[in-house]
């Protein structure tokens, strides 16, 4: 029997910001119940901090949705959170840095920050009752026994799962499994894994986590998202189906793509 | 030692193809960091006397042909035989990982390369790179497809676990890994000649597209023309600190420039580089309604928006 592993779609988030892309309103709800018609696992539908519009895109998303739970992408600061509130998605995700050079360099701190930060942000989602789950962010840059020492603190706090991100794309399919392995085995908690394709090895990056104990894939329509894009989900599929339950065949995924590609391209002919 | 081959010229159309044009892919392609350059004889035929034969590799249909055109570093024939010469590449195809329990006795052959095994990763590949590395006592080549958009990785892997041998096409051509992609991750995970101007990849690009009418897609990694394009607030306001947070290469490397642009996921960092970079003073009071004016402004056009329509926006809300 193939193992069970559930697409996250983030078409919704990092999809939109490859660049030269801006979805309205009506776009983003009609993509949101396309991916959840074809029954993907979880929609990443948004960022609520980016003002009022997204917001209330990402409530009409919620209003409009069946099956997929809906999450939203926070940086890991409490303002971020509190306009996540007010959409009451299913799932807060939050994003913390974890490479040196995302936390010395870029934001001028330290390691016992970003701990301290990240409890306090986990525990504000966490007590209005929201299940919450932290993305690794620049992780395939990062000290992985500091990645470790920080995913047994979350799994004591009870967040659903880390989501190791490949956020410069330069992971390789080794390293991956074997980071992933590294922190399963060290930590027990569930992960999921965000590849992005600057090397073009986003679908081979994901396969990898995958066997090594990803049970969450990320992956966009037609692979759009920053610079060369993320892990495409009919690539994706097409690579892993004979190992691996997606919940959603080759021919689906393909199906779903060229329906996601005329809502993305409306206004590009 | 890394060799790696680069078999795109293989891949196109000859019959099309601009002799001149042809002539400037090869050469652009042998500044790009391979070793050999693979041809067959149609292309050879065009190419004439100009080519380097100390670095070409030539296809030939049949053993019997290397004999008709000498002086090539090495010749690349498919279901070779036992009998060829010296520096004779023997080419086995390999669809499926089961297929390789039918190539027990390769000891005969003194170069061998293995084409395909496109679905490697769905299985125990370290383990199969020490079996295709054992079946000849010489040295092994791999050229693995992409049916499974997995080549890249597998050339890398390949290399990186103590291949030596690796053959490749530029964007892929043909359906094989991709050149740019190869070497620029083994230029960042090995360190693989790190001082390499790659900007003729741009060259080559260009060559490649008007050669083979195919337009390489914007996101095409390595070499496509908005990747160095950055609109998010976040992430403008992370590179414009320090492009290493989140570029995985400088754009230099590959000759391109960073773009920043407007648009609906812009912040107020956007913003102000982007006045900056018009040299515009503007009232710090007003940045937050102009960045609401982008916002708006790129939701009801469905894209970003360009520097003339910024500089518009932002001229009308100050009345120059």
């Amino acid at each position: 029997m193939k193992q069970k592993k559930y697409l996250i779609d983030t078409t919704l988030r990092d999809g939109e910001q490859s660049p030269g892309l801006a979805f309205s309103m009506e776009q983003k709800v009609k993509l949101a119940v396309l991916l959840d018609g074809a029954g993907i696992y979880q929609i990443e539908a948004g960022i609520p901090a980016m003002g009022s519009y997204e917001k209330d895109t990402i409530i009409k998303i919620m209003e409009n949705r069946k099956n997929a739970r809906i999450s939203t992408w926070n940086r890991m600061n409490k303002e971020d959170i509190m306009h996540s509130f007010d959409c009451h998605p299913d799932i807060i995700h939050i994003s913390a840095p974890m490479s040196y050079v995302h936390i010395y360099s870029k934001l001028k701190k330290n390691k016992g920050w970003l701990q301290r930060n990240l409890q306090d942000c986990v525990s504000l989602a966490m007590d209005k009752g929201y299940p919450v789950t932290v993305g690794f962010e620049d992780a395939s840059r990062a000290d992985i026994t500091f990645m470790i020492s920080i995913a047994e603190m979350l799994k004591e706090m009870g967040v659903l799962y880390i989501r190791y991100a490949d956020t410069v794309g330069v992971l390789t399919p080794s390293r991956a499994y074997q980071a992933v392995s590294e922190i399963r085995s060290h930590t027990g908690i569930a992960m999921g894994i965000h590849a992005h394709n600057d090397l073009g090895m986003a679908v081979a990056n994901s396969l990898e986590a995958a066997r090594a104990g990803a049970d969450y894939i990320d992956t966009t329509l037609l692979g759009i998202g920053e610079r060369a894009g993320n892990c495409n989900i009919n690539q994706f599929i097409l690579a892993s189906e004979h190992i691996f339950d997606l919940g959603l065949s080759h021919n689906e995924a393909c199906i779903l793509n060229e329906k996601g590609r005329e809502i993305i391209f409306r206004n590009k002919v | 030692m890394i060799r790696i081959t680069d078999v795109t010229l293989c891949t196109i159309d000859h019959r099309y193809a601009q002799k001149d044009l042809l002539l400037r892919l090869y050469k652009l392609l042998l500044q790009t960091g391979i070793n050999f350059i693979e041809i067959n004889v149609p292309i050879l035929n065009l190419l004439g006397e100009k080519i380097e034969y100390e670095k070409t590799i030539l296809r030939v249909e049949h053993p019997s042909d290397i004999n008709r055109y000498t002086g090539f570093i090495r010749y690349v024939c498919r279901h070779s035989g036992y009998d060829v010469p010296a520096g004779t590449i023997s080419e086995f195809q390999i669809n499926d990982v089961r297929e390789l329990n039918l190539l027990r006795n390769l000891s005969q052959y003194l170069t061998v390369r293995f084409v395909g095994l496109d679905d490697l990763l769905q299985h125990d590949y370290l383990n199969i790179f020490e079996r295709l590395k054992h079946l000849s006592d010489t040295q092994a080549e791999f050229c693995p497809q992409n049916s499974y958009y997995c080549a890249t990785a597998l050339a890398v892997e390949w290399i990186l676990n103590g291949g030596e041998n690796i053959a490749v096409s530029f964007c892929g051509s043909g359906g094989f890994a991709a050149l740019e992609e190869v070497m620029m991750a083994l230029r960042i995970a090995k360190r693989h000649k790190p001082n390499l101007d790659l900007s003729v990849l741009r060259e080559v690009k260009r060559v490649y597209e008007e050669l083979s009418g195919i337009n390489i897609s914007g996101n095409k990694p390595v070499v496509g023309n908005n990747i160095f394009e950055v609109e998010s607030g976040i992430h403008v306001d992370g590179i414009f600190k320090n492009g290493a947070n989140y570029e995985p290469f400088e754009p230099s490397v590959v000759g391109m420039e960073r773009k920043i642009i407007v648009g609906k996921h812009s912040g107020r960092t956007t913003i102000e580089i982007k006045l900056m970079e018009f040299g515009l003073v503007f009232p710090d009071e007003k940045v937050q309604e102009l960045l609401r004016k982008v916002q708006d402004m790129s939701i009801d056009l469905g894209r970003s928006i360009t520097d003339q329509e910024f500089y518009e926006l932002a001229c009308n809300l100050t009345k120059w």
